[in-house]
């Protein structure tokens, strides 16, 4: 017991000897204390020395951090600061094109952007009234920058004609105060593009349409035979229907 | 760098509490490699061990102002270290390690015979070590690589000196086990 007890001393002593680098064999006892304390400078010697450009930066930023002036900074801070600008440069990117894709029309560059962000909130919304009144939202969007612009006018109005019939489709079965109320709203954005197109000649209505012009009979109708027919479609055809084309 | 006397230790840290960098500095330069070398062992990864011996000192920076004088620096120090590679081994929980490869690789990487044999010796010590249990590498990561005594050991693992003394000598029994190096 003695033994077992001097031992963990001899050998405490060695690693002491150790830390402050001198050779623990050497003050160790010869046997199993000897052979312990030159394994453990061997492990010593086994984990690499830290590089001294490592330090140097450490020490920087240390000193930086306490509020010293330190010429360029810590290696931290600056990865930090690296780190903050790419992250802002990241947001730029996706915000200021999602922000203006939130106002984009169709024929411009950033319409298919919108649309995407449209199919992503038409995706996470389970409720078909609700989906509805983003697409008549869209609509209204489209049938104003249609009465304000006739740039585009062609393509827009397709597309609103578009999103009235897809919303239309999707409130076919449904009954409530809710889905009347978008009901009645769609109504009223048709007879708006109807009044738009008359307005404008008459052509353009047939002419723009991607439902006259595609093979989608049906959803280029418009009117309210498009409501009507449309009802069974609003199940079946859901996202997946008008506005898949229509979107993509 | 010439050796401290406790009294000199205390100084030096009353006058970074105080707020003298030069101090702040001196703690750092006094300390720093041993902090990195107990990172490194723990962590077995050099880069992880730079972050850790970062957020140890900036754990420092932190932590003077509630520093009670009096008590041991090396082992409030050390607590700090431990308690960060505590969260690195939190953080890295689902990854899979990379054990102790900047010493393998530099223990494969070409050269004179010599040279080459002592790097397969420490690669081979290094090896052990990662397959020794978590609490012995603790043990030999404090006494060993972070230099510290058996009694500030103890103060940072929670234990008492003499669990430290007998852990530390299984840790390289078993250690040279792993090794295979015969018991005599």
């Amino acid at each position: 017991m003695t033994g077992d007890r001097d031992a963990l001393v001899e050998l405490d002593r060695a690693l002491d000897e150790l830390a402050v680098g001198g050779s623990p064999a050497a003050r160790a006892a010869a046997g199993e204390a000897a052979v312990l304390a030159t394994l453990a400078a061997e492990l010593r010697a086994a984990v690499p020395a830290p590089p001294p450009d490592a330090a140097a930066r450490g020490r920087a930023a240390l000193l930086a951090g306490a509020g010293a002036p330190v010429p360029g900074g810590g290696f931290r801070r600056r990865r930090f600061a690296r780190v903050r600008v790419l992250a802002a440069a990241l947001l730029l990117a996706v915000a200021v094109p999602a922000a203006l894709a939130g106002r984009a029309l169709p024929g411009t560059p950033l319409w298919p952007l919108r649309q995407a962000g449209q199919q992503a909130r038409l995706g996470l919304t389970a409720d078909p009234v609700q989906r509805a009144h983003l697409r008549l939202n869209t609509a209204a969007m489209l049938l104003d920058a249609a009465r304000g612009s006739g740039g585009y006018r062609r393509a827009g109005l397709a597309a609103c004609q578009e999103q009235i019939q897809a919303a239309m489709a999707q409130l076919g079965g449904h009954a409530g105060p809710e889905a009347a109320a978008e009901r009645a709203r769609a109504e009223d954005l048709l007879a708006g593009l109807d009044s738009l197109v008359r307005s404008a000649g008459g052509g353009e209505r047939s002419g723009p349409g991607p439902g006259r012009g595609d093979d989608r009979s049906g959803v280029g109708e418009g009117g309210s035979s498009g409501s009507g027919g449309s009802g069974d479609q609003g199940g079946s055809r859901g996202a997946g229907g008008p506005e898949g084309p229509g979107d993509g | 760098m010439a050796e401290l006397t406790e009294v000199d230790l205390e100084a030096l840290v009353r006058r970074a509490r105080a707020g003298d960098h030069d101090a702040l500095g001196e703690l750092y330069d006094r300390f720093r490699d041993r902090v990195a070398r107990f990172a490194t062992g723990r962590l077995g990864d050099a880069e992880r061990a730079e972050d850790v011996t970062s957020e140890t000192f900036e754990g420092v920076l932190r932590g003077l102002s509630a520093y009670r004088p009096g008590t041991d620096f090396e082992a409030w120090l050390f607590t700090i270290a431990h308690r960060r590679v505590a969260d690195h081994f939190r953080r890295r929980a689902r990854r899979r390690e990379v054990e102790l490869d900047e010493a393998r690789r530099a223990a494969t990487a070409g050269g004179p015979e010599d040279a080459v044999l002592a790097a397969e010796r420490r690669a081979e010590v290094a090896g052990a070590f990662r397959r020794l249990r978590p609490d012995q590498q603790e043990v030999l990561a404090l006494r060993v690589l972070g230099g510290l005594t058996a009694a500030q050991a103890a103060e940072v693992v929670g234990k008492s000196e003499g669990a430290v003394r007998v852990a530390q000598h299984r840790a390289l029994l078993d250690l040279r086990e792993q090794m295979g190096v015969t018991v005599r």
